[in-house]
C-alpha cells in the first residue's frame, strides 16, 4: 500500500467492522443480567435512562449514570476493555470539540483563563456523552439483533421497516467480504504507486463495479425470496413472557428515572 | 456528521424525528407496491452496500482520506424516496449495531443524512442534469452532503445542550463539508460514469438533454446578472449589518485579534485601493466569477472520462 493510496487501507476498515459485529453477536448470547432482560424492556429502559441524562447541567448526574453503566456491564459480563473504547473515543472527541468553551464561558477564574463555569459545562457535557454512549454500548452488546427488531415489531414499528433493517443487517457481512475481495484484487493488481488521479478514476470503477454487484445480488435475493413465498408479511417469533430480571432492570431504570427529575 | 447522544436538545431531537418519521411515511406511499414485492430485498442490498461503501477511503492531497456517503448516488440510482429508505436503513443499522450515532437522536442523524442529503441532492440533479448530466451528478453529490452538514449544524447550534453558537457551528461544519462535498460530488460522478457506461439501462429514463449553447446563454445571463447586481448586494449587507458566519466565529472567539495577513490579497474585502467601494465590488466579481469558471471548468475536464454522448 503506497501512501497515496488510502484505498488499500479500506480492506482493514472492512475487516474491523465485521469482526465487531461477530463479536458483539457472541457478547449479546453470554449469560448476563442484561441479555437475560426482555428486548422491549431493556429498549424502552435505555431509551428512558439517556432521556433523563441528556438535560442535566452538572457533572454529577451524569457521572452517576456513568457510574451505573459500568456496573451494568460488569453484571452482564459485557468485556470492559471493549466497552471502555467503545466509550472513551467518543467522549474524548466531545471533550475536543467543547475544551475551548472553558475559557470562552465568562466567570469566576479557576486557573489563568479557564473559568469555573467553563470547566463545568466542558465536564458536564462529556460525561453526558459518555454516560450516554455508555447506555447505547451496553444496549448493543446485550442484544442480538434479530432480538431488537422483534421488540420493534412487537412495539409496532411498520414491517416493512423491520424487513428492511432485516435484510440489510442479513447482507452487511456478504457486501464486506465482496468489497474487501474487490480492494484485496485491486492491491495484487498494483505493480508501482499509484497517482492522485489513478486512484481516484480506479476507486470510481471499482465503487461502481461493487454496486452494481450489489444490485445484481439483490435481484438475485429478491428472487429467491419470492420463490419462497416473499418476504412481506413475516413476523419474527414472540418474545418470552417479562420475568424477575425484567422486573429488577425496570426497578433500576424507574428509580433512577425519578431520581434524575427529582434532582434539584 | 453522525451526532451522538448528548449532543442535542430533547425538543429538537424528538422534532426532527417527528419531520423524519412524516418524510419517511410519504416516501413509503410514494414507493408504493415497490417495498413489499421483490425490491425489499434488493433496496436491502442496496443499503448494505452503501454501508460497506462507506468504507472505502480515497486520497485526497494533504495525507489525508475521505469516504463516500452515497445519499446523492443512492437518489439517482434508485429514486429519491427508495433512495431515502435505503439511507435510512443505513443510518439505522449505523446506530443499533455499530453505536455510531445515538438513539434518541437517531431521528436527527436520519434527516439529515437520509432526507436532506437524499432529496436534495436529486433536487439538484433534476435541475441541472437537463444543461449537462456529469455536472448535474457532481452538484448532486456535493449540495446533498453540504446541505446535511448545515442541517446538522443548525440542530447542534439550536440546542443550548451544545453551548456554540448558530452561526460558528454552521461556520466551522458547514464550511468544513462544503469543501468535503466536493470530494462526495467527484466519487458520485465517477462512480454515476461507471454505472452510465456498464449498465445504462438502470438510468435510462433519466436522460433529458438541452443543447449547449441554451446553456451558455442561461449559464452567462445568471452569472452576468449576479455579476452586475453584487454591489447591490453590497449595499444591502451594509444596511442591515451584516458579517461573514466566519468572521462573526473569529470576532466572538477574539480570533480576529491574532490575524495575521500571510499573503497580500489581489482584491482586499472585495475592493480596489482608491476606487470607489461598489465599483470595487463590481470588479471583483467580474474577476471572481471568471476565474470560478476557468478553475471549474479545469477541474472538471479530467473527471469526464470522453465526451461521447451516452
Amino acid at each position: 500500500m503506497s501512501p497515496v493510496d488510502p484505498v488499500g487501507r479500506s480492506a482493514g476498515t472492512l475487516t474491523d467492522q465485521a469482526r465487531g459485529l461477530l463479536r458483539d453477536e457472541r457478547v449479546a448470547t453470554r449469560s448476563g443480567w442484561l441479555q437475560a432482560v426482555h428486548p422491549i424492556v431493556k429498549l424502552l429502559g435505555i431509551v428512558a435512562l439517556i432521556a433523563v441524562t441528556v438535560p442535566f447541567d452538572t457533572p454529577g448526574p451524569p457521572a452517576a449514570m456513568l457510574g451505573l453503566t459500568i456496573g451494568l456491564a460488569v453484571l452482564s459480563r459485557v468485556p470492559l476493555a471493549t466497552h471502555a473504547l467503545r466509550t472513551g473515543v467518543p467522549m474524548a472527541v466531545s471533550l475536543v470539540i467543547v475544551a475551548p468553551q472553558a475559557v470562552l464561558l465568562p466567570g469566576a477564574p479557576l486557573l489563568g483563563p479557564v473559568t469555573v463555569p467553563g470547566i463545568s459545562y466542558a465536564a458536564t457535557f462529556t460525561l453526558r456523552v459518555g454516560a450516554s454512549v455508555s447506555l447505547l454500548g451496553l444496549l448493543l452488546s446485550t442484544t442480538r439483533f434479530a432480538s431488537l427488531l422483534g421488540a420493534l415489531r412487537t412495539l409496532r414499528v411498520p414491517q416493512t421497516a423491520v424487513a428492511l433493517l432485516a435484510i440489510t443487517y442479513r447482507h452487511l457481512l456478504v457486501v464486506f467480504e465482496e468489497l474487501s475481495r474487490l480492494v484485496l484484487a485491486r492491491r495484487s493488481r498494483r505493480v508501482r504507486s499509484a497517482t492522485l488521479r489513478e486512484s481516484w478514476l480506479e476507486a470510481g470503477s471499482l465503487l461502481g463495479t461493487f454496486l452494481l454487484g450489489a444490485l445484481d445480488r439483490g435481484e438475485r435475493v429478491g428472487r429467491a425470496a419470492r420463490s419462497r413465498g416473499g418476504t412481506a408479511g413475516r413476523g419474527y417469533p414472540r418474545q418470552r413472557a417479562v420475568g424477575l430480571r425484567d422486573a429488577a432492570f425496570a426497578f433500576v431504570v424507574f428509580a433512577t428515572v425519578a431520581a434524575g427529575v427529582l434532582w434539584p | 456528521m453522525h451526532i451522538p447522544d448528548g449532543y442535542l436538545d430533547l425538543w429538537i431531537a424528538a422534532l426532527v424525528g417527528l419531520a423524519s418519521i412524516a418524510v419517511l411515511a410519504i416516501a413509503v406511499r410514494r414507493s408504493a407496491g415497490a417495498l413489499d414485492g421483490p425490491r425489499a430485498p434488493l433496496l436491502g442490498v442496496t443499503a448494505a452496500a452503501i454501508f460497506a461503501a462507506q468504507m472505502l477511503n480515497l486520497p485526497i492531497p494533504g495525507g489525508t482520506s475521505v469516504h463516500f456517503v452515497g445519499g446523492a448516488f443512492a437518489a439517482i440510482l434508485l429514486g429519491p424516496h427508495l433512495a431515502a429508505l435505503a439511507m435510512t436503513a443505513v443510518v439505522a443499522i449505523q446506530a443499533l449495531v455499530f453505536g455510531d450515532g445515538g438513539l434518541v437522536v437517531l431521528g436527527g442523524n436520519v434527516f439529515s443524512m437520509a432526507v436532506v442529503e437524499v432529496y436534495v441532492g436529486y433536487a439538484v440533479y433534476r435541475v441541472v442534469r437537463p444543461y449537462h448530466k456529469p455536472a448535474a451528478v457532481f452538484a448532486a453529490g456535493w449540495a446533498g452532503i453540504s446541505v446535511a452538514a448545515l442541517t446538522a449544524a443548525i440542530m447542534l447550534g439550536a440546542s443550548e445542550a451544545f453551548a456554540y453558537e448558530v452561526t460558528t457551528v454552521l461556520a466551522i461544519m458547514g464550511g468544513w463539508h462544503i469543501l468535503l462535498g466536493i470530494a462526495e460530488g467527484a466519487i458520485t460522478l465517477l462512480a454515476y460514469e461507471f454505472v452510465a457506461e456498464t449498465r445504462p439501462d438502470l438510468l435510462a429514463d433519466r436522460s433529458p438533454t438541452i443543447d449547449s449553447r441554451r446553456l451558455l446563454r442561461r449559464g452567462t445571463a445568471v452569472v452576468g446578472g449576479l455579476v452586475v447586481l453584487s454591489p447591490a448586494f453590497a449595499w444591502g449587507a451594509q444596511q442591515v449589518n451584516y458579517t461573514e458566519p466566519l468572521e462573526h466565529a473569529a470576532a466572538t472567539t477574539g480570533a480576529t485579534a491574532h490575524a495575521v495577513r500571510t499573503l497580500p490579497s489581489l482584491l482586499p474585502d472585495y475592493g480596489i485601493a482608491g476606487v470607489d467601494p461598489y465599483v470595487g465590488t463590481l470588479v471583483s466579481g467580474l474577476v471572481g466569477a471568471t476565474l470560478v469558471l476557468v478553475i471549474g471548468w479545469l477541474a472538471g475536464r479530467p473527471l469526464i472520462p470522453d465526451s461521447e454522448p451516452r
